[in-house]
């Protein structure tokens, strides 16, 4: 198959996921009509009234929390291909993936000294 | 089994990186269960940074050839350079030892940062296809990120690594767009490879091939502190804590620098006449506006950060000179690098020796006034680090200037190197003004300086270097034909290969 046809398909979804999006969002806003109230304008809480605003601080245990969730899953996504060639990799590929876990073992024995695995 | 067992020659070539892997790991564990890096552990740092030299002259005579599959390899070239950066970080580490205990950053995870840097930068180094530079980049940058923000509670240290993290994020976005471009001109990313296809099919003058080279020049310009990739410079290099300046100015440039010239040489010297005006423009701006935002500089460490602006465009004359027939540009930028590297370690060793808290860091000029008097060994070093950065024989700063505008000159970019030669001349006065403070103005009371035994083995060293790298004969010590030699034959392998 010619290069230019075996992308097509991904030049077609591009294309219209700008211009389906654009397409209805753009032609609300020109045709519709406008007559804003307070209700319409208010961020939508499933039917309760918002209390307050959302500018509030966040502690910062919860990026913590994102980012160590991050790095670990993004090592089990490293594991995901040597698991599947595991047998055609051999006795080496298992010591290679070893060697990886180990490095990234002694960062889980890092951060868990520190105390970043507290949540209180 | 159909894979290779371990292969002991790729061992050893994968030695200096190991160790530093090693290291690397070993100091994390002691940050985590230790609560100061005392001079205990301090003393395994210096050794394991001796240890990566031994395996570099052991891998000297080693013959070289592509490891990992055509990822890496280890020849001279990459030696040369992997040595040199592990120079600048035991310089680093030695600059730092008072420095971290006087601003509270005494922890193992300095010293752990500090070798995955530099493994970053041996990757770096030893690249030979464009994802390994890729790599080699955002270990040695995600590293320096930390360091660039190891004195947590300042505020100038951790604007200037949030500046660095976000800035060189986009830089390396442009870089990997460029890679990416080569990738689906060529079909590969390996540098041979490359070069193969922009033999075979005639890309010297692809639009899209040439797009890629601007990319890639933009993400590496970055790195290197290029005008008008630079603004980050400054604030970063006066935010940093200073021994960490020190080792991005020296280590940082001198890695990038590696692959610069290592791609150039491989894959775009066919394309020559179409990148060399961009270069030279480069070049020019670069020198230019280092040298004159340096002049208004009151702050010493904005200022030597403007002043590694300048000194990265004299290196770029060097890329500009790059030529296929013959290696004496090349080999002047690697003089050059080296040299920039001992000047530039001895000035900021001094420079971490009287800086303070707070907003200016007591780095400004009355504050360092009449150091020379007070302290004379402290102000002759000084005094020579600024004659050579300046370009003044007999430093070695005359003789890497030289080097390299003679390389230019004879690749026919006369105007070139006399816009480099202007500039040089420019740059006494914010160099020579720094002397005078030291030796013609004076203070009440004498200046605190905190000059403890490491900053005064890395300044005896630096001076040495700098008194050595322009006169001294080779003998017992090495000197500058001994150097050049070194940047010949690491060069005969890297430009045999590609071209």
């Amino acid at each position: 198959m010619p290069l230019g046809l075996k992308y097509s398909s991904l030049v077609i979804l591009f294309v219209l996921s700008v211009a389906i999006p654009l397409a209805l969002v753009g032609i609300a806003s020109l045709a519709g009509p406008k007559r804003p109230t307070t209700g319409k304008h208010t961020p939508f809480e499933s039917g309760i009234h918002p209390v307050g605003d959302a500018r509030r601080r966040f502690s910062v245990k919860f990026f913590l929390v994102a980012l160590l969730f991050l790095i670990f899953d993004v090592e089990v996504i490293f594991v995901f291909p040597w698991a599947v060639l595991f047998r055609h990799l051999g006795l080496f590929g298992f010591i290679e993936m070893t060697v990886f876990l180990v490095i990234l073992l002694l960062g889980l024995f890092y951060v868990w000294r520190k105390g970043a695995l507290e949540w209180e | 089994m159909t894979f290779p067992v371990v292969d002991t020659n790729v061992l050893l070539q994968l030695a200096p990186m190991l160790v530093l892997l090693l290291a690397g790991l070993v100091f994390m564990m002691a940050g985590a269960f230790t609560r100061r890096a005392g001079a205990f552990q301090r003393s395994f740092v210096i050794v394991f940074h001796i240890v990566v030299l031994v395996y570099v002259i052991k891998l000297w005579s080693v013959e070289a050839s592509p490891i990992l599959n055509g990822m890496l390899i280890v020849d001279r070239f990459s030696l040369f350079f992997t040595a040199l950066v592990t120079l600048c970080a035991l310089g680093t580490v030695l600059t730092s030892a008072h420095y971290l205990d006087r601003f509270g950053m005494n922890r193992g995870e300095f010293f752990s940062m500090l070798f995955f840097s530099t493994m970053g930068m041996v990757v770096l180094v030893s690249a030979l296809d464009l994802i390994s530079v890729f790599l080699g980049i955002e270990l040695m940058s995600l590293a320096i990120y930390i360091l660039v923000a190891f004195r947590r509670r300042d505020f100038l240290s951790n604007e200037a690594a949030l500046k660095y993290f976000l800035i060189g994020a986009f830089a390396i976005g442009f870089f990997l767009y460029g890679v990416s471009l080569i990738y689906g001109v060529t079909g590969s990313t390996n540098f041979g490879d490359i070069a193969a296809a922009v033999a075979e099919k005639g890309l010297a003058r692809n639009p899209l091939f040439l797009l890629a080279i601007a990319l890639i020049l933009a993400g590496l310009g970055f790195k290197v502190s290029s005008v008008p990739f630079h603004m980050w410079t400054p604030d970063v290099y006066q935010g940093a804590p200073t021994p960490i300046t020190s080792f991005m100015a020296t280590a940082v440039k001198a890695a990038s620098f590696a692959a610069f010239v290592r791609l150039f040489y491989m894959c775009f010297m066919t394309s020559k006449d179409q990148w060399v005006a961009i270069i030279w423009v480069l070049a020019v701006v670069t020198m230019t506006v280092g040298n004159v935002v340096a002049l208004v500089q009151r702050n010493i460490k904005r200022m030597m950060a403007y002043s590694s602006i300048a000194h990265a465009g004299y290196i770029l004359i060097g890329i500009a000179a790059l030529s296929v027939d013959n290696n004496n540009a090349a080999s002047g930028i690697m003089f050059y690098v080296v040299v920039y590297a001992f000047m530039t370690l001895g000035a900021f060793a001094l420079i971490s020796a009287i800086e303070k808290k707070g907003i200016t860091r007591g780095l400004e000029e009355p504050d360092y006034s009449g150091l020379g008097l007070e302290r004379p060994f402290l102000g002759f070093c000084m005094a020579a680090f600024m004659f050579s950065l300046a370009g003044i024989p007999p430093t070695a700063g005359f003789f890497a200037k030289y080097y390299v505008f003679s390389a230019a000159v004879n690749e026919g970019l006369v105007g070139l190197v006399i816009i480099a030669v202007l500039n040089s001349a420019l740059s006494l006065y914010y160099y020579l003004r720094v002397v005078v403070a030291m030796y013609m103005q004076r203070r009440d009371v004498p200046v605190p300086v905190d000059a403890d035994l490491g900053i005064r083995i890395v300044l005896l060293i630096s001076l040495l270097a700098v008194l050595w790298l322009g006169f001294g004969p080779s003998g017992v010590v090495p000197g500058v034909e001994d150097v050049l030699e070194w940047t010949r034959t690491s060069l005969a392998k890297v430009n045999g290969l590609g071209m």
